[in-house]
């Protein structure tokens, strides 16, 4: 047989291998599950080799296209922070959304899609279980009403409208090989932008903020133990001692008349199918500082204010940076992306910060649903119908889930078993147009106006200051259920209407400060009002070691204010938590026979430690692994592993831990401890101090070498900036970054201040911003981490205000 | 030959999606006078020339970025070169077998009016 006639290619081997090569081409050019469409990915025509970046190409930029009433001109200076002037409000919202779209069209899509659990559209079936999360808590609703008050609103109406055309315009221009990467890689597709998805951002960071369900393992912790084993270690009535009120100024707050009434709330929940989705989990670093020091106070003659913001860090940043003018504005600062406006934000002679102000705006109730038809339930003695909306939840992979939601009068059903269902209510899920607050904000002058702006804010609470030339205040801002008493902190009896969130507390009533006589204000996230204040707000704030910190640090500098000293104090990695009670823990231990020469001599190291939660240092690591071990013996037998159930506030069990150290005798306080017949509460303490101090040389040997100069402290909590996605490539990792969950300048690894401000108000206006990001959302820009480094080592930038535009020389690396 | 191909692939790859380079490697195919070694050679040439050069020069425009932080997204183990391998390898492979496919076209369906090299038996 002649081999040639074999190779011969008959048309059919040649169809076959067409097609086939067809075939081939196609699949290369679809994403396969997770993995990117290759081919399109990969050409240098289409593929991310065309996402080169903006920031280097860019000067002043004057837009002057038709759907503006005149052109708009847009400044970016040296950091690639734009300067956006126009002349009509409506032209400065378009030009706006058109560059933060161009900047980080991706990260606003994503933000949107999470608040209306919509990201598995564009993700895949693995953020199915974040969608599913978010419809039954009722986001997509929330999200349209929200929707409807910015509608409702011209003022709203036209910054959001305007905010939703400039986006728009950059999407509706954009090619193929434009999209953003991240688009490429999940084979997804860019979208248009409408008032809705603001109103879905708004609400993202309004759950992250006030979507706390500690109340539901408070609950399970009662089922076990009963009220009175868990209000020992759990205060219903947070001790003034753990808070730090508001300074003293010439507002006298509401005084509750008697004691607060604890009885009434022995109810006991008879539900068992507990929820147990981590989003349920309270989110514990999601606060922020603020201070703000009065001119009457400070050498300079100048108000000091300083704000930074603590929440996940992520790439792109949460929060873009940006001057807006216009005629009815002139204002620096930081917006969430994909908003119009500033939701924080300053000028020469005026400037806002916000912190949570964690009120218990989401309470939990039971009740008894009719086992033969779920759908109805017992209400005053009636058996009423539940009102049902099915929302689909759709993903990229085709497949999809339908959500019942059963709205009953005693709130949105979220649990159910056989005879019974837990609802919730969420103060959240009914705002107010807080858009419109923080657009008053961006024209106000003065503190007048920023309290004007208040009364449309309903949630998420905030500790809102406003500072001008003359002075500050202090307020907490929004609304919250009016309680008498602490019934908010339990599951309620849903069978009946709560009266708490009939009328609701408002800014007339809560808790603020203006012109305090100690001339600053200042709020992290802790109790804010002592215990004659007549309403309860909430059973679970945030430790006061930061505010304490906070006051300390100010009352010290007296009146020499200076933006060094701002810095330092938004810097500051002093541990007061280790201060308080790191002394009692080395004596406990430091006479014991078993500990080694090595362990002696740590002890006695640690013992001359400042308490500086440095990312050099080894002491940082070995408090921390020591103090959570021992915390975990205190608790762990009995009320289970920290990570999946509620403990006690760490200042309460502090407190604890001294009070039995002391002798103290009362057993029945610590019936959470393991304590034998006779047993001194002293001894079990000290003892399991010792095992404690075992367990966490032996962790930190074990894990990093038996030299504790190797325990640094940025090697055992790493700090990381992940993608969104959590691409590796377009990540930063393992940062040298000081601070710790308790310090002010707070840091867990993961999160911590993503937006740091500090402004001198006055006629030297100057002031200093930083935050662990870019302008720009593209990976391959150099805008897109530029800040990352500097911010980790607490450098800011000194920030340009101007009065009209300006042309910078561009960095040229 | 190679460096007209690479020519013609510039108005495809711009104007059609990104298999649009397919078309000139098919039509080169179809117009080649070599085996179809040659072919396969001539479009994965051209291809992965073109598309290196390419990748080259943009990635030079974000400071070479673009080619380590893929590298780090693809599986390629945080190697830059790696992702500039990969682009011109499946470029390069495509064209190849598309510009083969051409030359396979002729063969087949027009092997009369072309002097064949292989000789009838």
């Amino acid at each position: 047989m002649n081999w040639r006639v074999l190779l011969r290619l008959h048309r059919w081997q040649y169809h076959l291998y067409v097609f086939l090569l067809i075939v081939v081409t196609v699949t290369l050019g679809r994403s396969v599950g997770t993995a990117p469409a290759l081919g399109p990915l990969l050409s240098p025509f289409t593929g991310f080799w065309q996402n080169k970046p903006l920031h280097l190409i860019k000067k002043n930029e004057t837009f002057d296209w038709p759907q503006l009433q005149s052109p708009v001109t847009v400044s970016w200076d040296e950091f690639g922070i734009p300067h956006i002037f126009a002349a009509h409000d409506a032209d400065l919202f378009f030009v706006q959304g058109y560059i933060q779209a161009r900047d980080r069209l991706f990260q606003m899509d994503m933000t949107s899609r999470a608040g209306s659990g919509r990201l598995s559209e564009v993700i895949g079936d693995r953020t199915m279980p974040v969608d599913i999360f978010y419809v039954k808590v009722g986001m997509r609703q929330a999200v349209e009403r929200v929707y409807q008050s910015i509608l409702g609103d011209a003022e709203t109406r036209l910054a959001a409208e305007s905010y939703s055309a400039g986006v728009n315009h950059y999407v509706e221009n954009l090619k193929k090989a434009d999209w953003p990467v991240e688009y490429k890689l999940l084979g997804a597709r860019p979208r248009l932008w409408d008032v809705k998805d603001i109103a879905a951002v708004y609400m993202v960071m309004n759950f992250r903020l006030s979507g706390r369900t500690y109340d539901l393992w408070l609950a399970q912790h009662i089922q076990k133990f009963g009220y009175e084993k868990i209000r020992k270690i759990f205060p219903e009535v947070m001790p003034d001692e753990y808070g730090e009120p508001y300074p003293k100024g010439q507002n006298t707050l509401p005084q509750r008349q008697g004691v607060p009434a604890t009885s009434g709330f022995d109810r006991i929940p008879k539900f068992q199918n507990w929820p147990s989705e981590r989003y349920i989990q309270p989110f514990a670093t999601n606060g922020s500082n603020n201070w703000a020091v009065a001119s009457t106070k400070t050498e300079d003659g100048h108000t000091y204010l300083a704000n930074d913001t603590h929440l996940k860090f992520h790439l792109p940043a949460i929060w873009y940076e940006q001057q807006l003018k216009s005629p009815s504005m002139n204002v620096y600062g930081a917006s969430i992306a994909g908003t119009p406006g500033l939701q924080i934000g300053f000028h020469k002679q005026f400037g806002w910060g916000v912190t949570n102000g964690t009120p218990d705006i989401l309470d939990w109730y039971e009740i008894e649903i009719d086992e033969k038809n779920p759908k109805k339930y017992k209400f005053l003695d009636q058996w009423l119908e539940m009102t049902t909306t099915t929302e689909a939840i759709t993903s990229k992979s085709g497949q999809s889930t339908q959500i019942e939601l059963d709205e009953t009068r005693s709130g949105l059903v979220y649990s159910r078993e056989a005879q019974l269902a837990l609802t919730f209510r969420w103060l959240g899920a009914t705002p107010g147009n807080e858009l419109k607050t923080f657009l008053n904000l961006s024209r106000a002058k003065n503190r007048t106006d920023c309290q004007k702006a208040m009364v449309h804010y309903v949630a998420p609470v905030q500790n809102l200051i406003c500072a001008d030339t003359e002075g500050v205040s202090m307020h907490h801002m929004g609304k919250a259920p009016k309680r008498l008493n602490p019934g908010g902190a339990y599951i309620q009896d849903g069978s009946k209407p709560d009266p708490t969130w009939e009328t609701l507390v408002g800014i007339e009533e809560l808790p603020k400060t203006e012109d305090p006589l100690a001339g600053f204000v200042y709020s992290a996230n802790q109790l804010v009002h002592d215990s004659r204040y007549r309403y309860y707000l909430s059973w679970d704030y945030d430790e006061s070691y930061r505010a304490k910190r906070i006051r300390s640090y100010l009352e010290n500098l007296g009146g020499q204010t200076d933006i060094i000293g701002m810095k330092s104090l938004q810097t500051d990695d002093q541990n007061l938590h280790a201060g308080d009670i790191l002394p009692a823990m080395i004596s406990a231990v430091s006479d014991q026979p078993d500990l080694s020469a090595p362990q002696q001599q740590l002890l006695k190291s640690l013992s001359e430690w400042n308490f500086h939660m440095r990312a050099d240092q080894w002491e940082p690591s070995f408090f921390d692994a020591w103090w959570k071990l021992f915390e975990e013996s205190l608790y762990a037998q009995e009320l289970g592993p920290k990570l999946k159930n509620a403990y006690p506030r760490i200042q309460h069990t502090v407190k604890l831990i001294q009070q039995g150290l002391e002798g103290h005798s009362d057993r029945e306080l610590y019936w959470f401890l393991d304590l034998k017949d006779f047993e001194p509460i002293t001894s079990h303490i000290e003892s399991l101090m010792l095992m404690s101090f075992q367990a966490a040389w032996k962790q930190l040997s074990d894990r990093y070498g038996a030299d504790p100069r190797n325990w640094s402290w940025s090697q055992v909590q790493k700090t990381s900036v992940p993608h969104l996605l959590n691409l590796k490539g377009f990540g930063r990792f393992d940062l040298l970054k000081h601070g710790s969950r308790y310090t002010v300048d707070v840091n867990n690894g993961e999160n911590g201040a993503v937006w740091r401000q500090i402004v001198k108000i006055g006629p030297n206006f100057e002031a200093h911003t930083n935050f662990p990001g870019g302008t720009s959302g593209n990976p391959f820009s150099p805008q897109y981490d530029a800040f990352v480094d500097g911010w980790a080592k607490g450098e800011y930038r000194k920030i340009h205000f101007l009065e009209e535009p300006m042309s910078f020389q561009l960095e040229d690396k | 030959m190679i460096y007209l191909l690479v020519i013609l692939l510039i108005p495809f790859s711009l104007w059609l999606p990104w298999w649009g380079f397919a078309v000139p490697c098919f039509a080169m195919g179809l117009k080649s006078d070599g085996g179809r070694l040659k072919s396969f050679g001539i479009g994965f040439a051209a291809v992965a020339l073109l598309w290196f050069a390419m990748a080259y020069y943009l990635n030079i425009q974000s400071h070479g970025l673009m080619a380590k932080k893929m590298s780090d997204v693809l599986p390629l183990a945080g190697f830059s070169w790696g992702v500039f391998l990969l682009t011109s390898f499946i470029g390069g492979v495509l064209g190849g077998l598309w510009c083969l496919a051409g030359r396979w076209c002729r063969e087949v369906f027009l092997t009369g009016h072309v002097k064949s090299k292989v000789a009838e038996s």
